[in-house]
Formats: structure tokens, sequence, C-alpha cells
């Protein structure tokens, strides 16, 4: 059997889970960028283009809409999984465009930040902000189940339901590296519910809260921090430590180095429009108008 | 009558099971029952074939033709349309394998004790219905699906209950949980066939005089509306099923290109 996964910085991990499940196979992957950029580049990448109409099963992003996904077989079986983000523990968080993150690498930087920056404020005065009454002024302390839930009705239409997973997932401690990197246990779940979903493999208890004895490689990239007062609320262990990757010799950032290097990148070009930026500056308003 | 000669798939638990035989994932150890005239049926659609099989590998040969069909409809459709028949079903008690009669009325030599009786509740049901939608998604991930409940009511029931009562309990069900999977998938569709036969606006206009058959009226109706509602008002419109496409999911956040495997394999 040929299998083809194309997802995105779970690519990988899921290729190595189902090495797990089937030793048999041949198990490529590719992430979903990537993938388009081989079909779509001229001349297209042969082999990739060769070994996608070739696979006997499809796992990953939904194909629909996608150039890869129009090479697909009929005879093909796809089992989709949806892009994994919780933002319930690292709520600050979040992709901004056209910017590397402070962490050296990725786009990732924190709603705080960006909305002091723009509105003016110091690095120093930034610093400052991490605290309860900021993060409420931001919606952060309460968005977990609304966030759990929206997680789970993302996978829920692919027959993965994660409903009851969460509390396990967080009884072995904080399941997240930054809140698209979950760890190798949540990934595993994850792909064993969609082949059980779509009746290839059965599951059964044991199989959750295992690896598998695939290698966590998230582990190695960038680690978001849940701060203290986020992390509490779960029982969790929390920090204002970032920690970038093993390509930066895991250097760990703390919250003044991680503003100042933040700003430095933020002071380097225009930002560009962000949806929600005006709302994290009423946000922001707000709560300067208390002295936080 | 059927794309694929089904015969009846009257619950959820069957499509499921259905689908997992089409595509090698459930070899139930019932693979012939012998009519007491002699003759040999598939169990899982004993009256598709009137005259039965002389042998049970003929009954084999022609699964095997029956359940590539299947394969295909499964995978080449656009739409998928299923009707929700019944809660009560007749199974194995060996591999739970579920059949659309009793078993003992197909045959009397069949050993009962083999079988058991099993009123599927409403968590079995949406829980059959998710994994067989999941499993339809897998092989065709573009397909849509419109469901429907049978207005036919029981002619009897094995439960303790009076049939009028098992009925109504059987119908809820069905309804609840084509309700619950149309409000979750963007790609499901409930038609009101149920409503537009069963309503009490029309005084049981739509039944037969043995009060469960639907009227040739009652048909016509239903189809008037479904025609109305996926393929517009006009009877001959365009055939564009009006169901749809479920959005495609995209991610936000980029991940630092050096500490990630970007792929496996095609180097």
């Amino acid at each position: 059997m040929k299998a083809l996964v194309v997802s995105n910085c779970a690519t990988s991990s899921y290729v190595h889970g189902l090495k797990s499940l089937f030793p048999d196979w041949e198990v490529r992957g590719a992430m979903s960028d990537l993938a388009e950029q081989w079909v779509t580049s001229d001349p297209p990448r042969a082999g990739f283009v060769q070994y996608t109409q070739d696979c006997d099963f499809y796992i990953g992003f939904p194909p629909e809409g996608t150039r890869y996904g129009q090479l697909l077989s009929k005879r093909s079986r796809c089992v989709v999984i949806p892009p994994f983000w919780f933002r319930g523990l690292q709520p600050d968080c979040f992709g901004l465009n056209g910017f590397v993150s402070a962490l050296g690498g990725g786009n990732l930087y924190s709603r705080i930040v960006v909305a002091s920056f723009q509105t003016g404020l110091t690095a120093a005065r930034t610093c400052e902000l991490f605290n309860s009454k900021t993060y409420e002024a931001f919606d952060l302390l309460s968005c977990y189940d609304r966030e759990k839930q929206e997680l789970v009705d993302r996978y829920r239409p692919y027959g993965i339901d994660l409903s009851d997973s969460f509390e396990r997932w967080l009884a072995r401690g904080n399941f997240l590296y930054s809140y698209n990197h979950p760890r190798i246990d949540v990934l595993m779940e994850i792909l064993r519910r969609a082949l059980a979903a779509a009746g290839i493999i059965r599951m059964s208890e044991f199989d959750l809260d295992t690896d598998m004895g695939v290698v966590d490689e998230l582990k190695e990239s960038i680690v978001w921090p849940i701060y203290p007062e986020i992390a509490r609320l779960h029982c969790l262990d929390g920090s204002l430590i970032w920690r970038q990757g093993r390509v930066h010799d895991y250097r760990t950032l703390d919250l003044e180095q991680f503003v100042d290097a933040s700003f430095q990148e933020l002071n380097a070009k225009p930002l560009p429009e962000v949806a929600e930026l005006p709302a994290w500056r009423a946000a922001l308003a707000g709560c300067l108008g208390e002295a936080c | 009558m059927f794309s694929a000669l089904y015969g009846n798939v009257y619950t959820v638990r069957q499509l499921v099971q259905l689908f997992d035989r089409a595509f090698g994932c459930l070899t139930p150890i019932d693979v012939a029952w012998r009519r007491d005239d002699g003759r040999y049926v598939d169990p899982f659609r004993p009256y598709v074939f009137r005259d039965g099989f002389l042998t049970i590998e003929h009954v084999e040969n022609a699964r095997r033709v029956h359940l590539d069909a299947v394969r295909h409809v499964f995978m080449d459709s656009s739409v998928f349309i299923f009707t929700l028949g019944l809660t009560e079903s007749w199974r194995s008690a060996v591999d739970g394998a579920v059949f659309p009669v009793a078993p003992g009325v197909v045959s009397e030599e069949i050993r009962t004790a083999d079988y058991e009786f099993h009123n599927f509740t409403y968590a079995e049901v949406l829980a059959d219905l998710d994994d067989f939608i999941s499993r339809l998604r897998s092989v065709n991930p573009a397909i849509r699906v419109i469901l429907t409940v049978s207005p036919v009511p029981l002619i009897a029931t094995y439960t303790a209950e009076h049939v009028l009562v098992a009925t109504s309990h059987s119908k809820a069900i069905l309804r609840a949980v084509c309700g619950e999977v149309d409000t979750k998938c963007d790609f499901v569709h409930y038609f009101p066939s149920y409503e537009i036969i069963s309503g009490h606006f029309n005084k049981g206009a739509y039944y037969a005089d043995n009060l469960r058959s639907v009227t040739r009226e009652g048909v016509e109706h239903v189809m008037a509306i479904f025609r109305q509602t996926y393929f517009g008002a006009s009877e001959d419109g365009p055939a564009e099923i009006s169901i749809p496409t479920p959005k495609p999911v995209v991610s936000e956040p980029i991940c630092d290109e050096e500490e990630i495997v970007r792929s496996i394999g095609f180097d």
C-alpha cells in the first residue's frame, strides 16, 4: 500500500505514525504549501505527481480546492485530518503574516505586544501589561471552553470526536508547545481516530495516551509559555519564558527579551492589516484607562 | 430499483456494515442461509433474488459483484440519499452482523440461539451515522448526503411495547438523529418526506387502506417537493443540487521552516 500525507507541521509525525501502524506500507508526506508548489511549478515535480496519482491512501488536509487533490485517483481512500490549532492555553499567540517571530522562525507574535506597539507604548511599558487585568481585557482567561468547542467542531465532521480528549491530555500536563504544535500523543490520537472513523483500524482505550514510539519532532521547535495566571486555571505550571527551537540552540527569552525582540521586528516595516487589531487596541485602551 | 441491488437497508448499522463489507473491513461469519426449500440466500439481502441460489458458492459470487457495485456507488456518486427506516434489528450474537430480517423468517433451520434482537438507541444511531459519513467521505470527499426518514409505520415490534408506541419511539430517534447530523454537517441535508406523508395536516390521505403503505399520490407529492428543492422550481430545470459545499479549512500560523521536516520520501 502507498500512503500520502499532506498536512502542516504535523506531516512528519503522521508519516511516522502510519509507518508505526502499518510497517509494510510505503508512506510519504509533504507539507500542504510544498505539495501545492510542487504541483503548480513548471515543470511540476514528477516524483510527487506520480506518487499522488498512485497512492492508495491520502491522509491529511481536505483535498478539495487544491491542485494536488485533483491528482488523487478515484480509487485512493481519503482520510481527512483538519489542521490542529487550539488557543485555549496560549490565547495571546497569533500568526502575523510577513513578520518573523522573535522566536527566530515562523510568524508567531503576542497580541498584547502588537497592540501595545501600535498604540505607541514602550517595550518597558508593554512588559508591565502581562498581568491578569490585561488578560481579562483581551479575553484570554475565559476562552478555553470556547476554543475547545471550536476545535471539537472542526474535527467532528470528519468523524474525529475529541470532546472527551482534553481532560486526558491535560491530565498529562501541558499538551501544547505552541497553539498549533501539540504533543506527539495528541497527534497520534487524532491520527488513529481519523483512521478508525474511516474504518481502516479499530480503536480501543489502550490506543490512547501513547506516542506509539514516534519521535516528538515538534518538541524540538519553539515553546510558547502558558502565562501563570492562565496556567493556574488549569492546574498547570505557567511561566513567562519563551524558548527558541533546536536550530537556535533552544535559547530562552524572558519577557523583557521577548518584547524587545518583537519590537525590533515590528519596527522594521509597516504592519499588515490585521482584522482583529482594532479590537485588541480597544481592549488595551480600556485596560490603560484602568491603569493596568 | 436499487443502484447496487442492496435489498432493504433498514438500520444505520446495516449501512455502516455494508460499507465495511464493500471495502473489505468486515467479513461476517454468516455467508449464506439455507432456506426451507433448499435454496441459498445472501443473509444481508435475502429477498433480492426470489429464487435463491443453488449453492453457497453462487451466493458468494453474486455478493462479490454486488459489493463491487456498492464500492462504485460510494466512490463515484456526487449525492448519496439514505432513508433511515428502523431502530429494531436482528443481529448475530457471535460477530454483531446486522440483518434486514429475523433469520427465522427465512429458514426454520437456522439456529436461533446464534442471533439476538437489538433495538438501537439514539446514541447508537447517531454514532453509526457519524461513522458512516466519515467512511463515505474518506472514499469520496466531495460527496453530499440527503437523509430522509421512512414514513412507513412498523407492522410489528419485538419489544414489549404496543406497535404504535414502538413506531413513535423508532421514528422519533431516526428523525432526531437526522436533525442532529443535518445541523452539524453542512454537506448533509435532511429532506422532510416523513413530515409530508405522515403530517396530521393531510389526515392520513397519503396512506393506503392498510394504513401503512404510501399511496402513489403521496409519492408524487414528495417527489414534486424534492424536485423543487434540489432541481429548482422548474420541472425540467438544471440538475444542480443545492446542498452547500463545505468551505476548505485554512491554517493561519506559519512554523519555523528550519525546525520542521517539510517532506518525507520525495528527496
